[in-house]
Parts: structure tokens; C-alpha cells; sequence
């Protein structure tokens, strides 16, 4: 089969092409409203769904580092750096790589779908009490808003991730069962 | 020993620091890589053509009467104030540009345009469109620039109800873009249903006189202050061209505290 045509080094660079690849894809579709993309004019959460790939099987200190830096490249695309999206992102990657280590989360993309709902729906809220914590908002605002942005973006992400997640996922997979030969 | 450890973990170890080192760039960059990109894939094929329909035809014919009009009313009303003795520097200078990109995050209210630096665009210059006041430059790539709209959790722009001249600040309203309130600093403004909001003359980041919308109820229930709730006159949800003006914010004459520094980006 193609595993024993392939050779590490090429496998290894055809890793790094498809991590940047996929990072800058997924960071210019933020940007984009395609019709039928959204939700109340709200957009999936692209690199949120990445990281999820990146931290599913993935060591703890790995998924950690994924999340920091992916927080920072999601920064530097708003017009304020504050509130942040690295700590929700650092929750995400923690307890997906944890999940993981447990077995709960299957093979298939429904549970990858269910479990990019419920991250999305975490990372929203801390990002929720950010905004009440430097008081950007008032309680009663944030607390419409994030039921609002939580719940569209969660069910829209979910619902991409069969198609950003999966590759991805399958992709890893791949190349850590060609690493471990 | 060290060696050892170094031959197992040194090339993830290099990686990781040239990953995380990578992404904290683009953070401290604002993410001018990823903007100029997407930029250059939209701006691809050429120029960005302005859109020739008939019913948009109409709508610019319109446009330029009433732009018409206004310059004429411009024109008198610089002429009285010559007459007055009021000393005026105006840029009249105005970019057009598309709007290319919207917000990143459902938590920010921003939008990205396909003109930057190349076009003269700076930070701090001031976006309108078609209706009123849209936004303000908070950041320029070569092709393209980052708005904070005016409905963004940041942007409190100092505005004033035209006719009586009571000053307020501008918040922008969580449920609908097109919607925001105004909080008023007295406790008995007059404000009426109808009245027009414009820029206040107290606003350092914007110019004064830009029209911001049009009252829709006022709530003198409100602590501490009366509210008025007000509908955005520029349509924030369907922009699709703006116009930029060149503006120098205005010098403050006090050190801003770092909490009150977040509209400025710093």
C-alpha cells in the first residue's frame, strides 16, 4: 500500500504543509460570510474546530502548545487582542486530549460533531466571562449574547466538522501509524 | 545524558519553538500576514468592479443629487462661515473601498476593506457609508485595513442629539447590529422620538457632525442616566462599499489610564 511507498521525511513534510495549509484556510474563511454559512450572520468556529483535530489523541503539553499558539493567530485577527481566546482554547484542548486518553470520544463524526458542539459551547462561555470580568458588558447583555453566539456558533461548527475535522483527524492518524513503524 | 535527551526531543522541541513563535508574530503583528493574503485572493483577477445593475444605477443617481445638494449646501455653508469668521480646515479627500472581509468572532463588530496603505489609508482614519458614520481604521496592510465599527463593545463614541445639543456615549446594542443605545451624562437631556444623533464635538477618535442614526424610543427609567435607543442610519449588516476620510485624532491634553486605553488599540 502507499505506507511503504512513502517515506518518513516525505510523510513529514507533507505534515507540516497540510498544518500551515490548513491554519491559513481556516483562518481567511473566519473572515468570510459564505450564504448558507451562517446563522443569525453568525460563522462556524474555524480554527476552534483545528484545534479540536489537533488535540484529539494528541499528548496534553502538545494540545496545550497547539492551543496557545492557534489562540494567538485567532488575536491577531480581531481589532482588540483583549479578552483573549487562548484560555477558552486551553480549556478545549485540555479536555479533549483528556477525553480522549479515557475513550469516550469514537471513531465515527457524529461523536467528533457532538464534541465539536460542546467545546464550542465551553469556549464560548469563557469567552462570555471574560467580557463580564473586564466589564465590557452588563451581566444581563452578556448573558443574551452568549446564549445567542453560543448556540449558533456551536450548532454551525458542528455541523462543519464532518468536513474540517474529519480530514484532519484521519490525516494524523495516519501519518502517528506511520511514525510508530 | 543531555545529548541523548537532545536527539530524542531536540527537533520537537525546536519545532514547538518555532510554532508557537510563528503564531505570537501574527499576534503581535495583528495578523497582517493572514489579512494581506486574504486580500490579494479576493482583490485576484484584477480590480474589484463596482457593480452596474439597474436598480443600483438609480440608487447612484440619487446618490449624486443628493451629493450634489450637499456640496452646494456646503458651499453656502462654508461661504456664512467665512462670513463669520470661523476658521475650518476640511479634508474633503474621501477612499472608496469594497468590504471584503467581516468579523472574525461573533464577540467583536468589525469588518475588513479591500484598500490600505498603498490607497493613502492610516490608522485612525474614519469610515462612512452610505447613511452615516460606519467605523474608524483600527489597523493597515498594503491592500487592505481592519474597521471597528461603531456598534463594537469598544468603540464609545462621544454623540450628541443634533437638535439640542445634549452630549451621550454610544454603545453599541448585543441583539442587532443595527441597533444601539445612547447613554446621556444629564439626568433630564431633551430628547425626543425622531431626533437625529450625530458625532459630538467633545469625540477625540471621530470628527464632529457625522450623522450616527436616529432616536427610536428614549427609557428615562434608566439608572443612572436616561437611555434612547437609536437605529444606525449607515446599514451595518449590508455594507458593501464605504468611504474613507482621512482624520488626525485629536490631541489629548491628559495620560489616558490603561483601562480607559482599550478604544485606542494599545
Amino acid at each position: 500500500m502507499s505506507r511503504k511507498i512513502a517515506s518518513p521525511t516525505v510523510t513529514r513534510s507533507i505534515n507540516y504543509v497540510v498544518i500551515f495549509g490548513s491554519l491559513l484556510v481556516f483562518s481567511i474563511l473566519l473572515l468570510t460570510r459564505i450564504p448558507g454559512m451562517t446563522i443569525l450572520g453568525f460563522s462556524p468556529q474555524w480554527l476552534l474546530m483545528w484545534l479540536i483535530a489537533w488535540s484529539i489523541k494528541r499528548e496534553l503539553i502538545y494540545a496545550v502548545i497547539g492551543a496557545i499558539a492557534v489562540g494567538w493567530i485567532h488575536d491577531s485577527l480581531m481589532i482588540t487582542p483583549i479578552p483573549s481566546h487562548i484560555p477558552g482554547f486551553i480549556v478545549v484542548a485540555v479536555l479533549t486530549a483528556s477525553w480522549r486518553q479515557q475513550r469516550y470520544i469514537q471513531e465515527d463524526f457524529i461523536s467528533l460533531a457532538l464534541l465539536v458542539f460542546i467545546m464550542t459551547f465551553a469556549a464560548e462561555t469563557i469567552m462570555a466571562i471574560q467580557h463580564l470580568l473586564l466589564g465590557l458588558r452588563s451581566l444581563s447583555d452578556i448573558w443574551l449574547e452568549h446564549q445567542r453566539i453560543a448556540l449558533s456558533s456551536a450548532v454551525l461548527s458542528s455541523l462543519w466538522a464532518p468536513l474540517s475535522c474529519t480530514p484532519l483527524v484521519r490525516w494524523w492518524d495516519h501519518v502517528r501509524a506511520l511514525e510508530k513503524q | 545524558m543531555f545529548r541523548r535527551w537532545w536527539q530524542r526531543h531536540g527537533l520537537s522541541l525546536v519545532l514547538v519553538g518555532v510554532g508557537l513563535s510563528a503564531a505570537l508574530f501574527l499576534r503581535q503583528t495583528q495578523g497582517v500576514v493572514i489579512q494581506e493574503f486574504f486580500a490579494l485572493l479576493v482583490n485576484m483577477g484584477g480590480t474589484i468592479e463596482e457593480p452596474v445593475e439597474p436598480e443600483i444605477l438609480l440608487q447612484n443617481s440619487k446618490l449624486w443629487e443628493l451629493q450634489n445638494r450637499v456640496q452646494e449646501l456646503d458651499q453656502q455653508n462654508k461661504q456664512l462661515k467665512e462670513l463669520l469668521g470661523y476658521m475650518e480646515t476640511q479634508n474633503v479627500e474621501a477612499i472608496a473601498a469594497p468590504v471584503i472581509g467581516r468579523s472574525a468572532d461573533s464577540w467583536w463588530q468589525q469588518i475588513t476593506i479591500g484598500q490600505g496603505s498603498n490607497a493613502g489609508i492610516e490608522e485612525g482614519y474614519i469610515v462612512t457609508g452610505i447613511g452615516g458614520l460606519v467605523g474608524r481604521v483600527t489597523q493597515v496592510t498594503p491592500h487592505s485595513s481592519r474597521v471597528a465599527l461603531l456598534s463594537d463593545v469598544t468603540q464609545q463614541i462621544g454623540v450628541m442629539v443634533s437638535r439640542s445639543r445634549y452630549q451621550g456615549v454610544l454603545k453599541g446594542d448585543t441583539a442587532d447590529p443595527q441597533f444601539a443605545q445612547v447613554s446621556f451624562y444629564e439626568k433630564v437631556p431633551d430628547v425626543e422620538k425622531g431626533d437625529m444623533i450625530t458625532t459630538s464635538n467633545l469625540s477625540v477618535l471621530y470628527p464632529q457632525g457625522l450623522p450616527v442614526g436616529k432616536v427610536l424610543k428614549v427609557d428615562y427609567n434608566a439608572g443612572p442616566a436616561p437611555v434612547a435607543m437609536i437605529e444606525l442610519s449607515a446599514p451595518l449588516v449590508a455594507l458593501e462599499w464605504v468611504k474613507v476620510i482621512a482624520f488626525e485624532p485629536k490631541e489629548l491634553d491628559f495620560e489616558l489610564l490603561p483601562e480607559q486605553n482599550v478604544s485606542q488599540n494599545r
